[in-house]
């Protein structure tokens, strides 16, 4: 069950649930990856900074994280006066529990498998 | 309530760990059914073998190569002429399956020189054909047939030809899904970086894990063109097998089906440093966010604004005179495994549609955690069902349809409960935007037909009085 209390966090993390097939990939690793990248990208991109995006795998975890970023705004009033730290905070805590939910304490047995 | 032992699996109380119902609270972190695991011994299993998922899925597809199964003729037959997925090639995919009709004689003293003649004779029967699987079967494996070495012999003869050698005999894995990745793999090590694609867009991608159901690859072909994207492969709908020897050269892997093709996917990833885009291309909305991720890719959001906003205009209103109507049905879905996740929020957002119970064949445990982040509470989610766990949940359920093949689902008919091919589709295709007014429509039909009703009602005539009399 997730962790936090932040009703501003469950909403984000229920809207990933629902939408971005990102956060299971089929190993730890390419989760991790993931979920890492998408979460900080969208982050900049809800605090107005422009993320650095220079290689092939940049623009992948863009395209997830805009159109992220797109979807949460239409469900969620709240976002646009959230103030930039608190955005931050908040990425911070969802990509905990995302990490939390689809690697360290997930229990897929496959997922640790080097081989495919 | 976690997993659930049916009143029907009281004699195999392990499969408890299969079937799950979902409630609110809950994630996979607590409960996470059993997936891609061995049959257990006392439930029929609605499986195919781990050949079938490497010829009938994936390799069977490509339109220009003969398929060529070395065992009995009916691992050939089973696995021929079963799904709907045409080609702009003449069909000849879809016409011709070639066997090595292997006998006992055969068995006993090494089909290796059976497997050459047969080869040659193919090549020779069909010149204009130059590429060719050749798969093991169940007792090929057995006897140690070495098709490698054949296949070596035929290919140093005949310079002009090019085979791919597929080692995934029935019982190679628990279910297809083991010749799904053997073939992935095997692909990517001995023929992917064989062929340079001609370049003809600055934009490149491969398109993974659609094998063109009744025109799906067709129809989001012509978003491609549209968007001035080149597919240099699909894997492998519509695919030549040339084409999928050059998948080192897109830009992007836009994945569709992670379960049967996610493989190829990581692996070209890992080796040649192309990243994987998952997308699901089923579903309204869906497809409308796929189109917007690849060209957020590349970097052509405005052409796919275009694209979205025409196919939204031509098909949205079909889709909701449909939705009005479908609003709040019940939906099983019984199929291999990612189309649950593809299917189970789609219908609901797009369609008004309630998914009340899933079950897969043969999805892994991360399909299960797609599956249940997106599914709905008081929903089942199973893994490998049998005939009898079906009959029991549909009695809990009640679902107004149900998805699935053509073996289950001449099964449900009996039950008076619409079916549809969930596999290889009513009137398809299903993907993108008119194909899920396609699936719409087929839900429609199949729940306002009254034929299924009729069917059920008792229309004898009572039995006259006087003969009940008689025989009082
Ligand atoms: S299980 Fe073995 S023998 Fe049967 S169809 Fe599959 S490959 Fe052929």
């Amino acid at each position: 069950m997730i962790k936090t209390s932040n009703e501003k966090v469950k909403q984000l993390y229920d809207y990933v649930q629902e939408r971005c097939l990102w956060q299971f990939f089929s190993r730890a690793w390419d989760r991790e990856a993931n979920i890492k990248n998408i979460t900080r990208m969208a982050g900049e991109i809800l605090t107005g900074t422009e993320p650095d995006v220079k290689t092939p795998m940049d623009k992948q975890f863009f395209a997830d994280a805009k159109w992220m970023v797109a979807d949460l705004k239409q469900r969620f009033d709240w976002i646009a006066a959230e103030p930039p730290e608190s955005i931050v905070r908040l990425m911070s805590e969802l990509k905990d529990e995302l990490l939390d939910l689809a690697v360290t304490h997930s229990t897929n047995s496959e997922l640790n498998w080097s081989f495919y | 309530m976690p997993l659930v032992l049916l009143d029907c699996d009281k004699v195999i109380p392990e499969r408890e760990k299969h079937v799950y119902l979902k409630v609110d609270g809950e994630d996979t972190r607590d409960y996470l059914p059993l997936a891609n695991v061995a049959t257990i011994p006392g439930t029929l299993s609605e499986r195919g073998c781990s050949f079938c998922g490497a010829k009938l899925v994936i390799g069977g597809v490509l339109k220009d190569t003969i398929q060529m199964i070395h065992g009995p003729i009916g691992c050939a037959y089973n696995t021929w002429h079963t799904k709907r997925y045409p080609s702009d090639g003449d069909n000849f995919q879809l016409k011709y399956v070639m066997s090595t009709d292997m006998k006992e004689s055969n068995i006993v003293f090494g089909g290796d020189k059976r497997l050459y003649a047969s080869i040659i004779e193919a090549f020779d029967e069909m010149p204009h054909i130059k590429r060719m699987i050749v798969y093991t079967t169940c007792p090929t494996a057995l006897i140690g047939d070495d098709i490698k070495a054949v296949v070596k012999k035929v290919m140093a003869e005949r310079p002009d030809v090019d085979i791919f050698t597929v080692e995934c005999p029935g019982f190679a894995g628990v279910s297809q899904s083991k010749g799904h990745h053997v073939l992935n793999i095997g692909w990517v090590n001995d023929k992917v970086g064989q062929v340079e694609p001609k370049i003809t867009s600055k934009y490149t991608m491969n398109f993974i894990g659609d094998y063109n159901i009744q025109g799906d690859t067709y129809l989001l072909q012509k978003y491609w063109d549209r968007l001035g994207i080149q597919v240099i492969a699909h894997f492998t709908g519509n695919a030549t097998y040339d084409d999928c020897r050059s998948m080192h050269r897109a830009q992007v892997s836009v994945v569709n089906c992670a379960r049967s093709a996610g493989y190829i996917a990581n692996e070209l990833m890992k080796r040649y440093g192309i990243p994987r885009l998952d997308i699901d291309s089923w579903g309204f909305n869906y497809m409308a966010e796929g189109i917007r991720k690849v060209c957020t890719f590349f970097g052509i959001e405005k052409k796919g604004e275009e694209l979205i906003a025409e196919e939204t205009a031509k098909w949205k209103p079909k889709l909701d005179w449909y939705k009005e109507r479908l609003r709040g049905k019940k939906m099983a879905i019984w199929t291999g495994g990612p189309r649950l996740w593809h299917w189970t929020k789609s219908v609901e957002d797009d369609l008004g549609i309630e998914v009340v119970a899933m079950s897969s064949k043969f999805g892994h445990q991360e399909d299960f955690e797609k599956i249940i982040a997106r599914g709905r509470s008081g929903t089942y989610y199973l893994d490998d069902a049998n005939e009898l766990e079906f009959f029991e949940i549909l009695e809990k359920v009640k679902p107004d349809v149900i998805f699935t093949g053509p073996r289950v689902g001449d099964l449900v008919k009996k039950l008076h409960i619409p079916y549809i091919n969930g596999h290889g589709y009513h009137n398809g295709p299903y993907m993108g935007f008119e194909g899920f007014v396609n699936l719409a429509r087929d839900f429609y039909n199949a729940t306002s037909n009254p034929l299924l009703k009729l069917a059920a009602t008792d229309i004898r005539e009572p039995e006259p009085k006087e003969k009940l009399e008689a025989a009082e």
